[in-house]
């Protein structure tokens, strides 16, 4: 018994995923620790977790609950894995915050466009938008309105707080997108933010949500 | 993002420091030091207060962008278990002993107008091994393992928080910056 705590005890710097001597940073930094009390732990992992005793524990326990990346650092860029390793809660928000800015437009189709400039992360950020979106009970659409070539090289001049605005209402003019349809547009304003920003565009109007 | 850009010219920031259970008033005075100056190393004009009083200097009305940025620390847990201690004393300390602190910068950034634009909970977390065994198995890791910029010597782990937090931290102002510029260009459109 004894041998085992001073074992368990020696052993501990190789369990533990803290940098040290045993491990370096960029190792350790690919593990996501959450602090948790005995039964926090025993909710979150049933049966990996030794109960307390009928007459409490000789000493306080409380467990390191630790997951390793699925992705290590490094494989992506900085900003791209800032944006997307919080994307699920991101997306929520703007959705959220989509559907109590205009609940008149609860009933009307939702088209979803991301400005980004990684198509790879842009596609995701679509797809978990759209996903956001049908979870507040939200009427989605896989169509993207398009401007025309023209539009285009001109709007892509425009500084950001002139352009969105100029491209909402040509997707009215053009017809791209039609009455009883509204566009949340998705956009990072700046590369070296790792904000995302949202618009809504309905009726050639352009409003920032955030 | 590089903390050592010029991030942030045309900003006026005032950095507002507290103390609590975590840092003393020397501490969150030394804290608010640092950050005032790493914000004006990326080109900020920047004011430095410590608690809830009014800044000494009022911001200039030239600069576009006014923000402030609050910096709040709080401990999560600690732990130093008395039988590591123990085990460490009776194995003449070849078996290591061990502190552990977890600890939480609660960071909020606002406009001059009070209004939220961005805020952030920048968890740490400090081991300490002390004892023969811990020292002779990183001294060996250090020169016989690790490049030398690996090396894990006695202000690593401190050079490695200050590093990440400055690099948080003016992620979290610089987004802030943009959020309050994007909120101005759409009331100017209304």
């Amino acid at each position: 018994m004894n041998l085992t705590l001073l074992l368990a005890i020696w052993a501990s710097p190789f369990i533990r995923p803290q940098p040290g001597s045993w491990r370096d940073p960029d190792e350790a930094a690919n593990y996501t620790c959450t602090r948790l009390s005995l039964e926090e732990a025993e909710r979150a992992r049933p049966g990996a977790v030794r109960p307390r005793g009928p007459r409490g524990d000789l000493y306080d326990r409380d467990v390191m609950l630790c997951q390793e990346r699925i992705l290590p650092l490094g494989l992506r860029l900085d900003g791209d894995e800032a944006v997307l390793s919080s994307l699920e809660s991101r997306v929520t928000e703007l959705a959220g915050a989509a559907r109590g800015y205009r609940p008149d437009l609860l009933g009307a189709t939702w088209l979803v466009e991301v400005f980004y400039p990684s198509p790879a992360v842009s596609a995701k950020i679509s797809f978990a938008a759209k996903n956001a979106l049908m979870a507040e009970g939200l009427r989605v659409s896989d169509r993207a309105p398009t401007l025309a070539a023209g539009d285009v090289q001109v709007i892509t001049r425009m500084p950001p707080e002139d352009a969105y605005p100029t491209a909402c209402r040509r997707y009215a003019d053009n017809g791209s997108l039609r009455a009883g349809e509204v566009l949340l547009a998705v956009v990072q304003l700046d590369r070296l933010e790792t904000t995302l920003h949202a618009g809504l565009c309905a009726a050639g109007s352009w409003t920032w949500l955030r | 993002m590089d903390p050592y850009a010029q991030n942030l010219v045309g900003v006026g920031l005032t950095v507002r420091c507290f103390s609590g259970e975590l840092l003393s008033i020397q501490e969150a005075g030394s804290l608010c030091s640092k950050v005032g100056a790493l914000f004006e190393l990326q080109g900020a004009q920047v004011s430095l207060v410590l608690g809830a009083q009014p800044p000494s200097e009022p911001p200039s009305a030239e600069l576009r962008t006014h923000l402030t940025v609050e910096l709040r620390a709080r401990e999560l847990s600690a732990s130093n278990d008395p039988l590591r201690w123990a085990a460490c004393y009776a194995s003449y300390s070849l078996i290591p002993a061990m502190t552990e602190q977890s600890f939480a910068q609660d960071v909020v950034v606002r406009d001059a107008d009070g209004f939220l634009l961005a805020e952030a909970s920048l968890q740490g977390r400090v081991v300490r091994y002390v004892g023969l065994g811990a020292w002779a198995g990183n001294t060996a890791m250090n020169y016989i393992v690790r490049e030398e910029e690996d090396r894990v010597l006695p202000e690593t782990a401190s050079e490695h928080l200050s590093e990440d937090l400055y690099r948080q931290l003016s992620q979290l102002v610089y987004n802030a910056k943009v959020q309050s510029e994007l909120l101005r260009s759409s009331q100017a459109g209304r």
